[in-house]
């Protein structure tokens, strides 16, 4: 579909001639997210402020154009494809951080802030913003409140959606309205609550207001070998059996271990089946004894070469090797397929041992590396695009692994998003009538679906993965 | 010559982007933008949709290859260990080969192949003015900006060889380059003192010549090959331990594409690091900060000897600016062909800057201390910009 | 300290339905019939809101009080809405686990009235309110259907967040019926101190010393008698020390027991951002009774005084960011008080939830802003 050329027109007296893409060779450029389907946008819109934002889409609304909020394009779920072609509203040019508040301890930034940005700021003030996907060093606030992002620390301090305290966004209709604020509570439904995550479907955000904490006097980061993954998951269970939530427990395989250590030097130890990564943090007695506590918990379940970071530049090198794993991975194979289902912490030795068993199947190396403390899953299923027989092999291998997420009782996602990638997987989870209910909110607020359509919900006009037929998991037969 | 289109893209190292975007913010122009077409990312998707036929080259598109600084900051922060800077010396080859070149573009090119390759040529200051004219440099002066003050260019000693200060432990040669003796003189010279106060005999190979980075930069591979074969008789039977380099620039260049050298090109901090320093007498008393040039951070990966050096001079306070590893908006003949761009990036550049409050701006490469003077200079600043050496051998001149 | 029996606006036919699809079959009943319908848990929380518009049907959710599933080892559980939060505690309480939340007015809280009201206590300061913690949640709507979000994992973004809508709407959007929470282990050291001075300025800058320790407290309580008592929860050495470096006096924990019974008979509750706490509760003025989390921005305030003075206090709050909720009172000093204050900008938005939700506005009918 193309826009009129009066449309065009338009969107460029709105945000100004040169923030108007619409050559169709560039276009192709903005056609994918880090996920691995695209389509071209029929135009790129860079908008300045709220306003800008404001009258795009307006413009769209009028003309019934799908529009997609993006940000970086860091996201791994395709939630900022354009798969339904329109405006891609590109809201990399705000990215001031318009305010730090150290006594109220909060930030109001720009969507297009960076997250590593953020941090990097706030720490001049001794506080820090929790929520670190891999990606911080790219992906935008905005991008983050959208999809509700995790990362490694969100074990204890809690995903994006705890630390918003409101937004500035523009519905469907062009309409602006700040949502949630400062105040503890608030009068009336939570709007700001039920936004984020929406992953642009229900709004743009314009304004993000985060909450910000106090950087915790003491870190210690430990790493731990495993003879199996199983012993891993089991010390994984045991430690916050023992009523100790870590800043963070991270799990890689032998796999990903191998790659990593090819590329880090961190002195991962490569014979490991897998290897955990654990932080504390709080004040130097409460590490010391956390840890302390910690090791001899890992130590009863077949935990051995354990290393305590004994500087910062050794706890980041431990954590380059972990948050730079799935790129490392890029060593074995060009490509990966990653999904991020999440199981109950107990079943991830079943868990782990499926997605093993599909790999083979398959015959496709996956390598695992995830969020342990979380049951947060991220297996990456490696190969090579250029081989276009081996696509269809990989899909089908992802979907398995999430088809037996679910048979565990798990989620289909953890922190990425449904997006486009798992939208016909959601009534393997969700009854037609868990899905209607969320229509509702939908239909309420963008009632002609032009924010970014065709995502979250399965979508009849799309071909059905093979397995996506499937019903019958959906939550109330499972166990309510 | 190849019929084979986009035949110096290798399509293997365009298949290990995974398209993650981690490279994005690391990107200049990106963070100038915000468009993906100017992220790294969005460069080696259009070239590999060029490479594979999925777009057709078009001059428009051939703009993002241009906008590229070749700063490399990507390839550092790319965890998939994404080749950017071989790749993009590739497109910026293919691009010359395939499109009609703009009169400045052929100008530049032509000029700095004539000029480089003679080094007679570029023997006297008035050379290095009709230079200027000629590669378009005067329009740093329309902007405001100006080339540093000129001084005498830099000698090697008589006999091409100056002598350790204690006794001999190591045996150097020393690339002279074709910029750096007559635009920093004194970097070269401060440069060679420490070498010899390290113990290094220091040699000047006579017969050397432009190393070739600024051709290589800018799209002109077989111009560099050329340089590298004249280099390569000179180096190849000489004895000496290392090749010290003080201008990042030719370093990365030298550690790139020269193979016949691995592990022999050394830049001058990380060598002095390797080797060491006596203690220094003196003490410097100043409060300074570190720049670090794209060549050397990010495609030698050298972040921490220039900073080690520096912290270990007595007296002198070094404050980090928020992103010291961002590139300048230098790159080479970039400030000259993209001007517009540049000045956007140096202006980011010169906020970060100036809001350290330090008196004097440490970096390793002749551009990147041209576009900082000039930029403070524009600001009326009074912070001067050194290189390393000039800096660190302060504390030996008491 | 006084523990009330549940008083409803009015007199009205009460049921009790044995399962959530009883309940979901009789609100749909009695949404077809155009009856208002109220849902009641333990009736903590009944005063809170306008008096309702018309008459109808109490649903009590009493009924539906079963465990669904406690996954120990997964720290996750789920649990029917008519359970009690004592009932549940002491389950959590076997494999060391707990729900922290701690609201006033207990015991005999229901999970589901504390989801619809959003009550919260003190321990809100360490662990977030229940909006934290909630990942699954299952209502039954007007038109019969029972729906849910979310899911049993403590980390999930498949769908809409529906838990943040249902959390703290009365009711408005569905009966809630089910929920599932992320729980978390009891804390390996415990401990309770308290500090008391005539002089408030001395209180709040108690207040102050313990929000700045380095370990972070769980919860800070000021009182307007002219006391702080602050809880540390953490690895006994760091509790130790912490509390040491106060330097206050330690207290059986069980005075938490005890505050968490707080029910004035008029009782509002302010939440302002939280440095905005000190200057609102000042303009109070001195012979004011309240207590509050001064960590966390809320306070509660014993309303000895008419609509009148409510509305000066509530303005005082709204200039300060935040707002001011009667959670207890007579139904006409609510009326004329109005419970929730000035709406918010976005109730537009909020009603057209609602309409897409309840329709024809059956649930608890007036009592809540939207």
């Amino acid at each position: 579909m193309m826009l009129a050329p009066s449309v065009i027109e338009e969107l460029r007296r709105a945000v100004g001639k040169e923030f108007v893409i619409d050559s169709s060779n560039d276009l192709r450029i903005f056609e994918r997210d880090a996920s691995i389907e695209g389509c071209a946008p029929d135009a790129v819109v860079l908008p300045a402020n709220v306003a800008e934002v404001s009258a795009v889409i307006k413009i769209a609304s009028k003309n019934r154009i799908p529009v997609v909020a993006r940000g970086a394009g860091t996201g791994l779920s395709g939630g900022a494809v354009t798969i339904r072609g329109g405006i891609a509203l590109q809201v990399t040019r705000m990215r001031r951080i318009l305010e730090i508040d150290p006594v109220a301890q909060t930030a109001l930034v720009e969507p297009g802030v960076v997250n590593q940005e953020l941090s990097l700021v706030a720490a001049t003030h001794k506080l820090f913003y929790a929520p670190d996907p891999s990606s911080q060093k790219a992906c935008t606030i905005g991008g983050n409140a959208a999809e509700n992002s995790g990362g490694p620390h969100c074990l204890y301090y809690g995903v994006t959606t705890n630390h918003v305290l409101g937004m500035e966004v523009v519905l469907a209709d062009g309409s602006v309205h700040w949502v949630g604020g400062d105040a503890p509570d608030r009068v009336g439904l939570d709007l700001c609550g039920v936004l984020v995550g929406s992953e642009g479907t229900l709004c743009a955000i314009t304004k993000v207001k985060v909450r910000l904490l106090r950087t915790p006097p003491s870190v210690a980061t430990l790493l731990a070998a495993f003879p199996t993954i199983e012993a891993a998951s089991q010390a994984v269970s045991a430690v916050i059996g023992h009523g100790i939530v870590p800043a963070a427990l991270e799990m890689m395989d032998s796999v990903t271990v191998g790659a990593v250590e090819a590329h880090y030097h961190a002195g991962y130890p490569t014979d490991a089946g897998a290897v955990l990564l654990v932080e504390v943090d709080g004040i130097a007695e409460s590490t010391l004894e956390l840890m302390t506590a910690i090791r001899k918990v890992l130590a009863d379940h077949h935990g051995y070469a354990m290393r305590e970071a004994q500087s910062p530049a050794e706890r980041d090198l431990l954590w380059a090797g972990r948050k730079g794993a799935i790129g490392a991975l890029g060593r074995i194979k060009p490509n990966y397929y990653l999904h991020d289902g999440v199981v109950p912490r107990s079943r991830l030795p079943q868990i782990l041992s499926a997605v093993g068993e599909i790999g083979v199947h398959y015959k496709l190396p996956v390598a695992n590396v995830f969020h342990a403390g979380d049951g947060n899953l991220h297996p990456n299923i490696l190969f090579d695009l250029r081989d276009r027989e081996v696509l269809p092999q990989v899909e089908s291998a992802g979907e398995e692994m999430l088809r037996a997420v679910v048979e565990l009782g798990g989620a289909l996602s953890g922190e990425h998003g449904i997006g486009l990638e798992k939208s016909a997987f959601m009534p393997w989870v969700f009854s037609e009538d868990d899905l209607d209910a969320m229509k509702l909110v939908k239909h309420a607020l963008d009632a002609h679906g032009i924010m970014n359509p065709g995502k979250i919900f399965p979508d009849p006009e799309r071909k059905m993965p093979h397995l996506a037929g499937r019903t019958g998991l959906a939550i109330e037969a499972k166990w309510w | 010559m190849t019929t084979q289109p986009f035949a110096r893209l290798n399509d293997d190292d365009l298949a290990t982007c995974v398209h993650c975007g981690l490279c994005l913010d690391a990107c200049p122009t990106f963070r100038q933008t915000g468009l993906e077409t100017e992220s790294p990312r969005g460069r080696i998707y259009l070239m590999t949709q060029w490479k594979r036929g999925g777009l057709p080259f078009t001059e428009d598109q051939a703009r993002h290859i241009d906008l590229c600084l070749g700063c490399r900051t990507c390839e550092a922060v790319c965890p998939s260990g994404v080749p950017y800077g071989r790749i993009i010396e590739a497109g910026r080859s293919e691009v010359e080969h395939i499109r009609r070149p703009t009169p400045k573009r052929w100008l530049a090119r032509t000029a700095l192949r004539q000029l480089l390759a003679k080094p007679r040529r570029l023997r006297t200051a008035g050379a290095v003015t009709r230079a200027a004219q000629k590669v378009g440099l005067t329009s740093l002066v329309r902007s405001g900006r100006q080339l540093p003050a000129l001084r005498p260019r830099f000698q090697p000693p008589a006999g091409g060889i100056a002598p350790a200060i204690g006794p001999r432990k190591h045996r150097v040669a020393f690339l002279v380059g074709c910029v750096m003796p007559i635009l920093y003189p004194q970097s070269h010279e401060a440069a060679v003192k420490l070498l010899q106060l390290a113990g290094c005999e220091v040699w000047f190979p006579r017969a050397e010549r432009c190393c070739g980075a600024l051709l290589a930069h800018n799209g002109d591979l077989d111009g560099a090959e050329r340089l590298r074969d004249v280099n390569m008789q000179v180096y190849r039977d000489s004895n000496f331990e290392a090749l010290i380099v003080d201008s990042a620039g030719c370093g990365a260049h030298l550690k790139d594409f020269y193979p016949e050298l691995e592990g022999r090109v050394k830049d001058l901090s990380e060598w002095l690091v390797d080797v060491g320093l006596p203690t220094p007498a003196g003490e410097v008393t100043m409060r300074v900060t570190y720049q670090d040039a794209c060549h050397l951070a990010h495609a030698q990966r050298i972040k921490k000897q220039p900073r080690d050096l520096i912290r270990s001079i007595p007296g002198v306070e070094l404050v980090e600016m928020r992103h010291p590893d961002i590139c300048c908006g230098a790159a080479g003949l970039y400030s000259t062909l993209e001007p517009a761009m540049s000045a956007r990036i140096l202006q980011e550049k010169l906020d970060d800057v100036l809001s350290t409050r330090a008196e004097v701006v440490v970096t390793g490469n002749p551009g990147c201390q041209m576009q900082l003077e000039s930029g403070l200079r524009s600001r009326g600043s009074t912070m001067r910009v050194e290189h390393v050496a000039e800096l660190v051998v302060r504390a030996f001149l008491h | 300290m006084v523990v009330r029996k549940p008083r409803g606006s009015r007199p009205r036919a009460a049921e009790k339905p044995a399962t959530a699809d009883e309940l979901a079959r009789r609100l749909h009943e009695a949404a077809e019939a155009g009856m208002a319908v109220f849902p009641v848990g333990g009736g903590r929380s009944v005063e809170m809101g306008d008096p309702a518009a018309r008459d109808g049907l109490e649903l009590h959710t009493g009924t539906l009080d079963r465990v669904l599933e406690h996954s120990q080892a997964d720290m996750v559980v789920s649990v029917e809405a008519g359970i009690t939060l004592e009932a549940l505690q002491a389950l959590l309480s076997k494999s060391g686990q707990f729900l922290p939340l701690d609201p006033f007015n207990s015991p005999g809280h229901t999970i589901g009235g504390l989801l619809a009201s959003g009550w919260t206590g003190p321990l809100r300061l360490r662990y977030g309110s229940a909006r934290d913690f909630l990942i699954g949640i299952r209502v039954a709507l007007p038109d019969g259907r029972l729906a849910s979000a979310g899911g049993r994992v403590v980390k999930n973004v498949s769908g809409y967040d529906l838990m943040k809508l249902h959390y703290g709407a009365m009711g408005t959007l569905g009966v809630i019926v089910a929920a599932s929470f992320k729980v978390f282990p009891k804390p390996l050291h415990d401990a309770t101190v308290s500090f008391e001075h005539e002089s408030m300025n001395e209180v709040w800058s108690a207040a102050d010393r313990a929000l700045g320790s380095p370990m972070a407290p769980a919860a800070v309580e000021v009182f307007s008698s002219g006391r702080v008592i602050a809880r540390f929860l953490g690895s006994p050495d760091a509790t130790k020390r912490t509390v040491a470096d106060l330097g206050w006096a330690n207290v059986d924990s069980a005075v938490w027991t005890e505050h968490s019974k707080s029910a004035p008979a008029r009782w509002a509750r302010i939440a302002v951002p939280r440095h905005q706490l000190r200057p609102v509760l000042e303009r109070l003025g001195p012979e004011q009774s309240w207590w509050a989390s001064a960590g966390t921005g809320i306070a509660n305030w014993t309303v000895d005084g008419g609509a009148d003075e409510v509305r000066n206090v509530r303005a005082a709050a709204a200039a300060a960011g935040g707002s001011l909720v009667i959670m207890a009172g007579p139904s006409d000093f609510r009326r004329d008080a109005g419970a929730w204050g000035t709406p918010p900008a976005t109730l537009h938005l909020m009603r057209r939830l609602r309409t897409a939700f309840d329709p024809n506005e059956v649930i608890n009918p007036g009592r809540f802003v939207v």
